[in-house]
């Protein structure tokens, strides 16, 4: 019977969604039709001054470096966008400044194009090999799963950086290699006794807690909250949190987490939690997540892959199709979200897993990653 | 140790490409008179071309939008140029409303516009946003009466070309010079032969 009512729910959820509210003339001149981010009205004196000097590199590298920064803590690719077009006079160069060269293998690297932005970072590394270089392109091999490489980057930073700075560095890497609790008895004790700055603390803390969930350590959920303390809107340890508190059976706090964002990322979270109160608030976000998918494909975007199977796994109950974009997603991103999708996904179909993801995390001794986390079988989709 | 300058939040991974970005709505509409249409643009990317926010209170309130109307009216024409084959088509923007997509509410308007003659065939040649923001794109619905196709405009995709391509100016000089000179040529032999009879 409960399953007939959760069916009838969802089924209800379904149907209001394909219904599209309707233009209208608003009624009220105060009526507000958008918030404008802070970081959309700040620094305009820059803004002024490198319109009138478009190609200055280094007043654009001052506008993208801003441009970056508000996409880092709000995850809106319109930045992305606009840092884009600041750089339009070096974008097809060869061999732009090292400076611009940077910048702009970042910003190909947040639009998933890997490879072109390993060339930018390599370019510029032989060039000026600089700590900011390695720490950067090893994040690009880690995301690919290239964690020799992305090793030797981060040790490759030797003497140019602190050591929390190092072993920060090192520690997702040596997470994936089978030392996640020998990270974990080491790197928290090197974080406290740190003076450090807050954005560089809050980076460290979000790496131990996505160590520690993935290893089951109990005290994930205190080093998510030491993270968020420091920088309550850096946007990916807020997502990697409510990931967290997801799994502890925590939706309430997910929703109090993320109820104003509009992140795809941060609303897939928001919808899983919804679904798990059977609140009815499900049926806007799903009905805004298919309105993004669907605008997505017509832009022929394939840039959400890993959102999309998570999507289609969680939120529309297909685990065959999801499992066919998670496998497409793992091609290219082997982080251990990806990882972790996959497993779940092949789990509720009571499948093996795909063999090639069998053959990464049995090189890597990464078994632990296989066992459903004791609080996740409790919780697991029905 | 050297220090370094590094923004450190920008090295967690990837959750992904999280957010929506900046996307028009276009429609175009063939019908017995002509073509009509329909753009909704949102209010967010309208703030980037032209200051929105009278009183600096970080909203826009629809007081605010509706002042400011006639200058936008302006820059929507500016940003879309349709062309027939006799000529530039000229375009009204009016009717303004709101309308809600998944990221926010957006304005709409309604599009006439008036071509030199009844036409299938149109040129239609779109810039909006481009300058400032790389990844905008305006994601176009077309209804001929033949049939109803998408079409993305994207920076280095700016025109759609609606029915038969429109003759260009330039090869339309050339095919007449071509054609005088051949004329000419012609002329001249035909000359030339009755004088040696």
């Amino acid at each position: 019977m409960e399953i007939l009512i959760t069916r009838l729910f969802f089924l209800l959820c379904f149907l209001s969604v394909s219904g599209q509210a309707a233009r209208f003339i608003p009624e009220r001149d105060d009526m507000i039709l958008a918030t404008l981010e802070p970081t959309e009205t700040t620094n305009q004196a820059l803004h002024t001054y490198w319109q009138k000097n478009p190609e200055h590199p280094d007043l654009a590298l001052a506008m993208t470096q801003e441009l970056l920064s508000h996409y880092a803590k709000s995850l809106d690719v319109r930045y992305l966008g606009r840092a884009m077009a600041v750089l339009r006079p070096w974008w097809k160069l060869r061999t732009p400044p090292n400076k611009i060269l940077l910048a702009r293998a970042r910003i190909k690297q947040s639009l998933h194009l890997f490879h072109e932005s390993l060339e930018d970072f390599d370019l510029a590394i032989t060039r000026n090999p600089t700590g900011q270089a390695y720490l950067s392109r090893s994040t690009v091999y880690l995301v690919l799963g290239k964690l020799d490489k992305a090793r030797k980057d981060c040790e490759s930073l030797g003497q140019r950086v602190s050591p929390l700075i190092l072993e920060t560095c090192l520690a997702p890497i040596r997470s994936q290699q089978g030392e996640g609790k020998q990270v974990l008895s080491s790197l928290p004790f090197i974080i406290a006794q740190s003076q450090t700055d807050k954005n560089l603390a809050a980076w460290a803390w979000g790496v131990v807690a996505e160590i520690a969930y993935h290893w089951n350590d109990p005290k994930a959920g205190q080093y998510y909250a030491k993270a968020i303390d420091l920088e309550p809107e850096d946007g990916y340890n807020l997502t990697a949190y409510a990931d967290y508190l997801l799994s502890e059976q925590k939706p309430k706090r997910v929703v109090a987490l993320l109820k104003d964002a509009e992140q795809d990322s941060a609303l897939l979270r928001l919808g899983l939690a919804y679904r798990q109160l059977k609140d009815p608030k499900f049926n806007e976000v799903l009905a805004k997540l298919s309105e993004r998918f669907r605008e997505a494909k017509q832009r022929h975007s394939d840039l959400h892959l890993r959102e999309q199977a998570w999507f289609t796994f969680h939120l529309q109950d297909k685990p065959n199709e999801a499992m066919s974009l998670a496998q497409q997603n793992w091609k290219t991103q082997k982080e251990p979200q990806d990882m972790e999708l996959l497993v779940r996904i092949s789990r509720a179909l009571g499948e093996d897993l795909p063999q090639e993801l069998l053959l990464h995390l049995k090189k890597r001794s990464l078994l632990p990653f296989l066992q459903p986390k004791p609080r996740d079988l409790a919780g697991e989709k029905q | 140790m050297k220090r370094i300058f590094i923004l450190f939040s920008c090295l967690t991974g990837l959750y992904g490409y999280a957010h929506k970005p900046s996307d028009s709505y276009l429609e175009l509409k063939q019908n017995s008179k002509g073509w009509i249409g329909r753009w909704d643009i949102s209010v967010r990317d309208l703030n980037q071309l032209l200051p929105l926010d009278a009183n600096q209170d970080q909203q826009i309130s629809w007081g605010e939008l509706k002042k400011k109307l006639p200058e936008l009216k302006i820059i929507v024409k500016d940003n879309l140029k349709v062309t027939a084959p006799e000529g530039a088509c000229e375009l009204d923007a009016r009717d303004p409303q709101i309308d809600t997509h998944s990221d926010g509410q957006y304005l709409s308007l309604l599009l006439d516009i008036q071509c030199p003659s009844v036409t299938e065939n149109l040129r239609v040649e779109y810039s909006l946003l481009f300058q400032s923001d790389a990844l905008h794109r305006g994601l176009a619905n077309i209804e001929t009466e033949k049939k109803t196709f998408d079409w993305v405009f994207e920076n280095e995709k700016r025109t759609l070309t609606i029915g038969k391509p429109n003759p260009q100016p330039g090869r339309l000089h050339l095919f007449l010079l071509a054609g005088i000179l051949v004329f000419a040529a012609v002329v001249y032999q035909r000359k030339t032969r009755v004088k040696k009879i």
